[in-house]
């Protein structure tokens, strides 16, 4: 019975072409009623049948599936979803063979379907089927192959699934997947999933390699067993509150785990190593399934923060502890100062706060101070070096060098100003100036006084060749004065005149002559003669004189017994004597007189009365020169002459034994 | 024939005067000088003589300084013992000299030149012993 009702149902079905329909009812309805009894209840059961046939007619036709009835490979039935889904209409499906859709690579798919049909296998056959529709896409389907009666013949019952769309979407998702998974194992940092329990569930590459994990399973461990047992608590209590925060309505927005949290990480050999950890709660339908996220190695980061903190301390201090000031100015304030530069001032750190750096420059020094701002807030680039005066918090105006110039502080133009207190160096520059000068002055002294000493030693050295020189002279002179044809002449004259008026004085003269003579011989080598000796000589001498110069010359000899020792250079008292007879007038009136006495300083004194003749011949050039000299060679001392109105004053030294 | 002796040293001025009176007795010595200041003071007062035998040396002063005070024009023959300048000079102006101590024969000689001679039409030029002479006054 429920058979043809169903053929009949299937006969119905197609709105599409009435005529058709119509006239399958009417068989159906012929072949229903040649079996029924019962008129009326085949009436009600004929309605009964029309009720359900629409029922099932409608099912099919609003069927998401595609239905058709094939036999032979010839569409004997199918329903408007096969029609859309082909795009063909209805007449054109009818008039095509059933596998002409079916891309060529599955026909014998549904050719196999017919072939099982005919061998009267009618199992139900599900299977995957590809067709084109009319502009050439291809439709994928799954197919389930059923086998009916229609029109009394067996034939094929498909339902057609459309499959095409969530194969392209699972598709996109496993290509998606894929990307998402390429590109986390492809990630330098690490990529982790936990479940609610915080056991690990998944770890990239990266993650396996950071932490050494290699191709071990770490599903049995827990998250913190990677990370220093310190940070234990603090990563129970961070995952919890990820996982607690996640009581959200779908659609809300997560918050925002974008902050990372630093952990010391555990690599299995052993080596700790510090990590930031971003993490985020794993949303699965408004439940928390776990969480994830990504740990970063910073090592390096922390090295290079340690590096630029070790180096931004390093110039904190050298800023602190510099010996110059160091203000950074910004629109004209004060921003940074560092201790120098408050103990230049006398103030303290925080009086600068909020201050302007003029208040600190003296005002008319601010003009040039403006000009460079100006020029810095311009844009301009420089440095500078100039000076200027600043006023102290005792009022104290010192003088400073400024060495400013211009940096980006808060990415804006500002002044870094070195500045140095000069004034001590000011001062000391003067004082330096000063004593500069004072060292010159004495400098030009020494030189003078230097070009002086050298001068004298050149002439101490001319001198002392003079010396030897005249030494050579004196010895000469003093040779020749004991021939000397002067004296001779002189002696001789007087004896010619004596000779034959007064023979017994020229006899005398003569023996006299004779002494001095004798005398002149014998010490004519000696350097020193006893004054005792000197005297005898010069007593024969003076006899000579007194006949020569009658009553005009007297020499007064006044000589203590006990000095008669001592000891002095030859002849220089006789050329004493004659130097005054040569330079003075002597008469009678007016006589020449001459005394030698021995001195408290133990110097032999010669002294004679001064009655200088007003002109002579021009002397020789011996006399005073030649005692000096004598004296200075044998033991550097000086004979001193001294000339006054009156007299004229000789002191010979005299060596005393 | 009149002469005057200036002469310092007295036993000398004594030997000339001897010397003249024995090459002729009747020379008069009219005076024996010993300094120029005496000498100047004599030719101030006294007439010129036809001799004087000037020494260069006197107790005072060079006899040239003479010459300077007043104007002598009488011959002169001077008498040096060893002052070579002065007879180097004396040689080369052609003035009469004679070495002491002075001999006999060269005294006559002398003597003789001037026994007959006039005087000299000009009195000596005071100046011409200036080279010679180193004067205090210069020096």
């Amino acid at each position: 019975m429920k058979l043809p009702s169903l053929f009949k149902w299937f006969k119905n079905f197609d709105q599409t072409e009435q005529r058709l329909h119509e006239t399958s009812v009417h068989k159906g309805n012929a072949s229903s009623l040649v079996t029924m009894h019962d008129i009326t209840e085949c009436e009600q059961y004929e309605q009964a049948l029309r009720e359900s046939e629409e029922k099932y007619k409608a099912l099919v036709e609003n069927s998401q599936d595609c239905i058709m009835i094939i036999r032979d490979n010839k569409l004997l039935f199918a329903n408007h979803t096969y029609c859309q889904m082909l795009g063909y209409d209805y007449q054109e499906l009818l008039n095509m063979s059933s596998i002409e859709p079916i891309v060529p690579e599955d026909r014998y798919k549904a050719l196999q379907i017919a072939e099982r049909r005919k061998n009267l296998d009618f199992t139900t056959i599900r299977d995957n089927i590809r067709l084109f529709t009319k502009n050439g896409e291809i439709r994928e389907c799954e197919c389930v192959a059923a086998v009916i009666e229609y029109d009394g013949i067996p034939a094929s019952f498909m339902t057609l699934h459309n499959v095409t769309e969530s194969n392209r979407m699972q598709e996109a998702l496993a290509r998606s997947e894929r990307r998402f998974r390429e590109l986390t194992e492809m990630l330098p940092q690490a990529v982790y999933e936990l479940d609610v329990n915080n056991a690990p569930t998944f770890m990239n590459k990266t993650g396996r390699k950071m932490f050494q994990l290699g191709d071990m399973d770490f599903s049995k461990s827990k998250a913190y067993d990677f990370f220093s047992p310190e940070d234990t608590e603090r990563m129970r209590e961070a995952l919890s509150v990820e996982a607690k925060n996640i009581k959200i309505e779908k659609g809300a927005l997560l918050p925002d785990y974008s902050r990372a949290r630093s952990y010391t990480a555990h690599r299995m050999d052993g080596k700790t190593f510090p990590v930031l950890i971003y993490g985020t709660p794993i949303d699965e339908d408004c439940m928390v399934t776990g969480s994830r996220g990504m740990i970063s190695d910073i090592t390096e980061r922390v090295g290079m923060e340690n590096e630029l903190r070790e180096s931004e301390e390093k110039y904190r201090t050298l800023v602190d502890n510099a010996n110059d000031g160091i203000v950074l100015t910004q629109d004209g304030q004060v921003k940074l100062v560092n201790k120098a530069m408050c103990d230049i001032l006398q103030f303290q750190h925080e009086d600068f706060k909020d201050r302007s750096f003029y208040d600190y420059v003296v005002p008319e020094d601010r003009g040039e101070m403006e000009e460079y701002h100006k020029r810095r807030m311009k844009g301009e680039q420089f440095n500078v070096l100039y000076r200027s005066h600043l006023i102290r918090k005792d009022g104290e105006i010192i003088t400073v060098e400024l060495n400013s110039r211009t940096l980006s502080y808060n990415n804006r133009p500002a002044a870094f100003i070195i500045i140095r207190d000069i004034t001590e160096r000011l001062a000391i520059e003067n004082e330096l100036k000063v004593a500069k000068s004072e060292l010159e002055i004495l400098n030009k002294n020494l030189e003078s006084r230097v070009q002086e000493s050298s001068q004298k030693l050149a002439e101490t050295q001319l001198q002392l060749i003079n010396l030897q020189k005249e030494n050579i002279q004196s010895q000469f002179d003093v040779l020749r004065q004991q021939v000397n044809p002067h004296f001779l002449f002189n002696s001789l004259n007087v004896l010619t005149s004596l000779i034959k008026i007064e023979p017994d004085l020229a006899e005398q003269f003569s023996e006299h002559l004779s002494k001095v003579y004798r005398y002149v011989l014998e010490n004519k080598d000696n350097e020193l003669v006893d004054l005792n000796t000197e005297l005898r000589f010069l007593d024969a001498y003076i006899f000579l004189l007194n006949i020569r110069f009658v009553d005009k010359i007297k020499v007064n000899i006044n000589i203590p017994g006990e000095k008669l020792s001592a000891q002095l250079i030859p002849l220089a008292m006789q050329l004493l004597i004659e130097n005054a007879i040569k330079h003075n007038i002597m008469t009678k009136c007016n006589p020449l007189v001459i005394d030698i006495f021995i001195d408290e300083k133990n110097y032999l004194n010669i002294i004679n009365n001064l009655q200088e003749r007003p002109s002579q011949v021009i002397s020789t050039g011996i006399g005073l020169k030649n005692i000096e000299n004598r004296y200075l060679l044998l033991n550097n001392t000086r004979p001193i002459f001294e000339k006054s109105e009156t007299q004229f004053m000789a002191k010979v030294p005299l060596v005393l034994k | 024939m009149r002469i005057v002796i200036i002469e310092d040293e007295f036993f000398a001025a004594r030997r000339l005067e001897n010397m003249v009176k024995v090459y002729d007795s009747s020379v008069e010595v009219l005076t024996k000088l010993e300094s120029a200041r005496d000498s100047i003071n004599w030719f101030k007062s006294n007439e010129q003589p036809d001799l004087i035998f000037l020494d260069i040396h006197l107790d005072d002063d060079l006899s040239f300084s003479i010459f300077k005070e007043v104007s002598i024009s009488s011959p002169i023959v001077f008498t040096t013992a060893t002052d070579e300048l002065a007879t180097q000079f004396f040689v080369l102006k052609g003035i009469d000299f004679l070495h002491k101590p002075i001999v006999q024969e060269e005294l006559n000689a002398m003597l003789d030149k001037y026994n007959h001679s006039k005087r000299m039409e000009k009195p000596i030029n005071p100046h011409i012993f200036d080279d010679i002479i180193n004067s205090k006054s210069n020096s």
